[in-house]
């Protein structure tokens, strides 16, 4: 056996354990909603290959659209929000100032109060007769705001607990990248008479793409999924106006119906995975790395 | 553009307590001069240039170019870097590294929205030979040419200032050789006033006209590379310039008839007239004698008094040996051509006298 060989041999052996997690805890998993998508997988009938019944079922159905709808709404304007802020602490805490280490840790504590923990208090918040959300209103002399029975209202309610809870991700994981830039690039900046919008959209901002574009997909697939905040703050009300791809799909799954929710999920795993390679090209990390 | 510092103090304030990194900086730095600031790691010289750059606020005192104050917080002027025209040389480089070497180097002018880009960084470029190099990414380059981007850029825009901080330091010997006479002709021919930092005393005495010295956030001495050279005032001066460092021995001065000797161990010489003032200055006859390792012969044996030790190393240095000598007055370093002697023999050292260098004991007494 020549040198070669082994190698790649070797290789192969080191890359072994990988395929096996990945292929038993992703790649089975995906094959198997993929195949039940084909089924139809009632509890009461027996189960029967179908083809493409469920995805045409599907297209047809209007309540489905309208989760689309939603999802992309909802995609569009928590994320950009997010990151966004996201930054800004990041901007912030990568400053140096006295007790920056307690609020760094202070500022992650949103993303670890479980999401159903969260959905609960904010439901209080918007709680139309008692909640801290009204009476802020109502001292910015705006009338009470029927936050989670009009459509404008949940939508916004939603956004903002998923905003609250989540922005403390974005900016951990850009602050990391911010960290990580060269503290001479900012002074070299500055003697090559940047000023600070200058620095911020020439040097940090280009510096930062890659981690940026990882914070987008995170934030986008993870957006694209939303279930907890809504399934806890609205239940996908008032009206189906907040019913989210995923929520949708989990009612038919609730219902017994996994043909029709297995479906539903197949195609949010499509557009995830589109969103992904995208996202991944726009990063262009294969050219980073030569 | 002439550059003058005047009672320049810069405190920092850490958890850990108060930390004086420049405590009060007179210096003149003239029109085209290439002022080195010299000294070991954290006595302040990086601090100097950083507030001369204006990236850092001084505590007290006032930098002036030429005759505008650019600091002073007792008058409250701080001009930031961006109202300074001065251009600066990172140690990292630090190339902007998403963008290409012509970029890299348009920089500064994109930012003064110069109207003519391409001809000025294309002049620049050839000036320093890497014309061929500028559609290539920083992380494509090699350190010597990662460096000479950073000084591309830094000429660009015809800088008042140019500053320098270690630029050498990540290059390796030879292409330190190189940059090190290149950055000079770039300098002679430029004109421009250049500030340079450095630890390493061979680049100082190579490249500056004048080397300013520091320790402790202090300066030790301002003057030419051969003023520190054959005139240092400071023991630390000694030995800091010069290598193999000068010996610096613990001595006594005292007067026999009309002459006045130093006697060091079981050694002596005498102190010769030029330095006679010594013997008024010094508190209780105790001082330290400095000499060169060149001018220092050994022999084996010798008539007159003189130090005695052995030798303990010998390390080859190509043209002359580096005899390390143990002696009762300590450890004392002979540069020697003479490669008849041996480990353990026995030496005397003779010293040239008019080469001998005297500074009180007492720290700070000079």
């Amino acid at each position: 056996m020549s040198f070669l060989d082994r190698e790649f041999l070797s290789g192969c052996a080191f890359l072994l354990p990988l395929v096996i997690f990945i292929s038993a805890l992703i790649l089975l998993p995906v094959l198997g909603t993929f195949l039940d998508s084909l089924q139809r997988d009632l509890p009461y009938l027996p189960t029967a290959f179908v083809g493409l019944d469920n995805y045409l079922a599907i297209f047809r159905d209007g309540g489905f659209w309208d989760s689309v709808r939603f999802t992309t709404l909802f995609v569009l304007v928590s994320v950009p929000l997010e990151v966004t802020l996201g930054m800004i602490i990041a901007l912030v805490l990568n400053e140096t100032f006295p007790g920056r280490a307690a609020l760094r840790a202070m500022v992650l504590i949103p993303w670890a109060i479980p999401a159903a923990v969260s959905g609960r208090i904010f439901e209080l918040i918007y709680n139309y007769s008692y909640g801290v959300a009204n009476y802020v209103t109502h001292l910015l002399g705006v009338g009470p705001v029927n936050w989670l029975g009009t459509d404008l209202g949940a939508f916004a309610a939603v956004v903002l607990a998923d905003v609250w809870k989540t922005t403390p991700f974005a900016a951990i994981i850009l602050l990391a990248g911010l960290a990580a830039i060269d503290e001479d690039l900012h002074r070299q900046a500055q003697v090559d008479r940047a000023n600070f919008v200058q620095r911020f959209f020439k040097i940090t901002l280009p510096v930062l793409k890659p981690v940026v574009v990882v914070t987008l997909l995170f934030r986008t697939v993870d957006a694209l999924r939303v279930f907890d905040v809504i399934f806890v703050l609205t239940g996908g009300g008032p009206g189906g106006s907040t019913d989210a791809v995923s929520l949708f799909a989990y009612t038919y799954y609730a219902a017994g119906d996994f043909g029709y929710g297995a479906t539903i999920s197949v195609l949010l795993f499509f557009v995830a995975l589109g969103f992904s390679l995208a996202y991944i090209k726009m990063a262009r990390f294969g050219e980073e790395l030569k | 553009m002439n550059v003058t510092f005047r009672r320049l103090q810069k405190t920092f304030y850490t958890l850990r307590g108060k930390v004086e990194a420049l405590k009060s900086i007179d210096l003149e730095i003239g029109q085209g001069e290439f002022f080195i600031l010299l000294g070991p790691s954290g006595c302040g010289k990086s601090t100097t240039l950083n507030l001369t750059a204006g990236l850092e606020r001084p505590t007290a005192g006032e930098i002036r170019f030429a005759d505008r104050i650019v600091s002073s917080p007792e008058r409250k002027i701080f001009l930031s870097p961006k109202e300074r025209n001065v251009a600066m040389v990172f140690q990292s480089y630090a190339l902007y590294p998403h963008l290409n070497v012509f970029e890299n180097i348009a920089f500064p002018l994109r930012i003064a929205r110069e109207r003519e880009i391409d001809e000025p960084v294309r002049n620049t470029a050839d000036m320093l030979g890497i014309d061929d190099l500028l559609e290539r990414k920083p992380a494509e380059l090699s350190g010597g040419q990662r460096q000479r981007v950073a000084i591309a850029r830094a000429l660009v825009r015809n800088p008042d200032l140019f500053l320098l901080d270690e630029p050498l330091s990540n290059l390796d010997a030879q292409l330190r050789t190189n940059m090190r006479s290149e950055i000079k002709r770039l300098q002679r021919d430029t004109g421009i006033t250049t500030i340079y930092v450095t630890h390493d005393q061979t680049e100082a005495m190579t490249l500056g006209d004048r080397i300013g010295l520091f320790r402790d956030g202090s300066l030790v001495q301002v003057g030419t590379p051969d003023d520190l050279y054959n005139r240092p005032q400071t023991p630390f001066a000694a030995t800091f310039i010069g290598s193999p460092p000068m010996n610096v021995i613990p001595s006594e001065i005292n007067k026999e008839g009309d002459a006045a000797v130093i006697t060091y161990a079981d050694g002596k010489s005498e102190l010769p007239k030029d330095k006679a003032w010594m013997l008024e200055r010094l508190v209780d006859r105790k001082a330290l004698m400095g000499i060169r390792p060149e001018h220092i012969s050994m022999v084996t044996t010798s008539e007159s008094i003189s130090l005695a030790g052995n030798i303990e190393t010998i390390e080859p240095l190509g043209r002359e040996l580096l005899y390390h000598v143990r002696t009762g007055a300590g450890n004392v370093l002979v540069l020697s051509s003479d490669e008849e002697l041996r480990l353990g023999d026995t030496v005397h050292l003779l010293f040239d006298s008019s080469h001998i260098h005297l500074f009180p004991s007492e720290p700070g007494a000079n």
